[in-house]
């Protein structure tokens, strides 16, 4: 295993420790924060199963994709108080199966990686953070925002989104050769691996942080 | 596209993406930085000028106190003294026996007004607190509070005594004033107890009687000047003030304040 997926799996690893050790001061929104690292975990660690038993791994993304999307916008309704958070709920548990759906049917097979439903998640996620980050700057109460976990969370999200927006919209569905895929992957598991660690910092203090 | 230019439009397009983010997340935190300075600036501001306000009203009160402590002592005293006078003398000329134990009554009567009345103008009088002190100034306070209501007063003093300034002095006095005014008045103890506790890095004093107390959940809400008025006080020695009542049990003014 390279060095830099067995340091990604540490971070994973350390992270579920420390979402049980304080799962119980979390509040929802963290607990989302929390759910969504897992299933990115557990979907890990199934793809490198089929690996290992050389199974085709692409259909694991096309509902991985779709699940990790919903528990985002979960998240990000709870993060900022949505008050038609139902109504928004809803709307998404029917379209993002829609339309990976329609991604499988038209675009992207079930054997192909879904980059569609990729640059799409990211590019919503952008949008969620710049949002949710816009409400901080007009709430005139909130003024130590540092010591606010839901902005960290944002942050994270907008720079692990920014980061990793291109490799979707570009090496993916264009370059075929492996060498130059390989280098983005690592690029973009280097980025994984240094939000990882910060949401771990972030969930670590978490009972600090709200107390303050 | 080529691999090349793929490879090159990502790690622009990554980059710039990041930086925007980076930079936002900088101006953000450091926008509402700003706005915390200000919003602290802001309230120190008003809190100087409501300390400011507070001071100008308790010095137009001790004024007005000051006034009717002059008034008392040197218009009312000095007529009541010659009114005593006068009865002294009709109770010296006089030969009828009547008139004589009419007269002495009187002029007793008035002698405790007089006396009760240079009280009254003593502990109105901020000069006079300032001169005789705090203990001194709350003892004048309770004498005559004994001899008008016959409530039993007591005061205890523990600890090395010391000064706390003038003005600091006189704002507690005030206080002490207040809270026992407040339970004569509203509670009819039969007990007033005050506690001085001269610490070594603070001073607390307690004002606690034995009264007919209140409900704390619901009429401290619909609290008169009385409390207002301890608070505003307190608030101005950086005091920490403390009431607790118990229906008919009683009452308890606490003050706390660094020395």
């Amino acid at each position: 295993m390279a060095i830099l997926d067995f340091s990604y799996y540490i971070v994973l690893f350390l992270i579920a420790i420390i979402g049980l050790y304080r799962f119980y001061s979390f509040d929802k929104a963290a607990k989302l924060i929390y759910a969504i690292i897992m299933i990115g975990a557990t979907n890990e660690i199934i793809v490198s199963i089929f690996k290992y038993k050389k199974m085709h791994t692409m259909v694991l993304y096309h509902f991985y994709c779709v699940i990790d999307f919903f528990f985002i916008i979960l998240f990000f309704l709870n993060a900022i108080k949505s008050r038609k958070k139902h109504l928004y709920i809803l709307i998404s548990s029917i379209i993002l199966p829609l339309l990976a759906i329609l991604n499988i049917i038209f675009l992207q097979p079930i054997n192909k990686f879904n980059s569609n439903v990729f640059i799409l998640e990211s590019f919503s996620v952008i949008g969620m953070s710049l949002y949710s980050l816009y409400t901080i700057l007009i709430d005139e109460r909130l003024t130590m925002v540092y010591k606010y976990p839901n902005f960290w969370f944002w942050v994270f999200f907008l720079i692990l989104n920014s980061g990793t927006f291109f490799f979707w919209a570009c090496i993916f569905p264009i370059s075929k050769d492996k060498n130059l895929r390989d280098i983005a992957q690592n690029i973009q598991v280097v980025i994984n691996i240094f939000i990882y660690i910060g949401f771990g910092f972030i969930l670590f203090f978490y009972p600090k942080m709200v107390r303050k | 596209m080529n691999a090349q230019h793929a490879i090159i439009v990502f790690i622009i397009g990554s980059v710039i993406l990041m930086l925007f983010a980076f930079t936002l997340v900088i101006f953000l935190i450091v926008h509402k930085k700003k706005r915390y300075q200000h919003l602290l600036e802001k309230q120190q501001m008003e809190n100087t000028y409501q300390t400011q306000l507070l001071q100008s009203r308790l010095e137009v009160q001790e004024q007005s106190f000051k006034y009717f402590s002059e008034e008392i002592h040197d218009n009312i005293g000095q007529l009541l003294s010659l009114v005593k006078m006068q009865l002294y003398n009709i109770r010296n000329n006089s030969k009828e026996e009547e008139i004589i134990t009419k007269a002495t009554d009187c002029n007793e009567l008035l002698g405790k007004a007089i006396t009760d009345l240079r009280n009254v103008s003593h502990t109105l009088n901020s000069g006079f607190i300032s001169k005789a002190g705090l203990a001194e100034a709350i003892e004048k306070d309770l004498e005559y509070i004994r001899s008008a209501k016959d409530i039993k007063c007591t005061l205890h003093r523990s600890g090395e005594e010391y000064s706390l300034g003038k003005e600091r002095e006189l704002l507690i006095f005030r206080i002490v004033q207040e809270a026992v005014s407040n339970a004569v008045k509203h509670a009819a103890p039969m007990a007033v107890d005050i506690t001085l506790e001269f610490k070594p890095g603070a001073f607390i004093v307690v004002i606690a009687d034995n009264g007919s107390g209140f409900d704390m959940g619901v009429d401290i809400k619909g609290a008169g000047i009385g409390l207002n008025n301890m608070q505003l006080r307190a608030r101005l020695l950086n005091g920490a003030l403390k009431v607790d009542s118990v229906k008919d049990k009683g009452t308890s003014v606490r003050l706390e304040l660094v020395r």
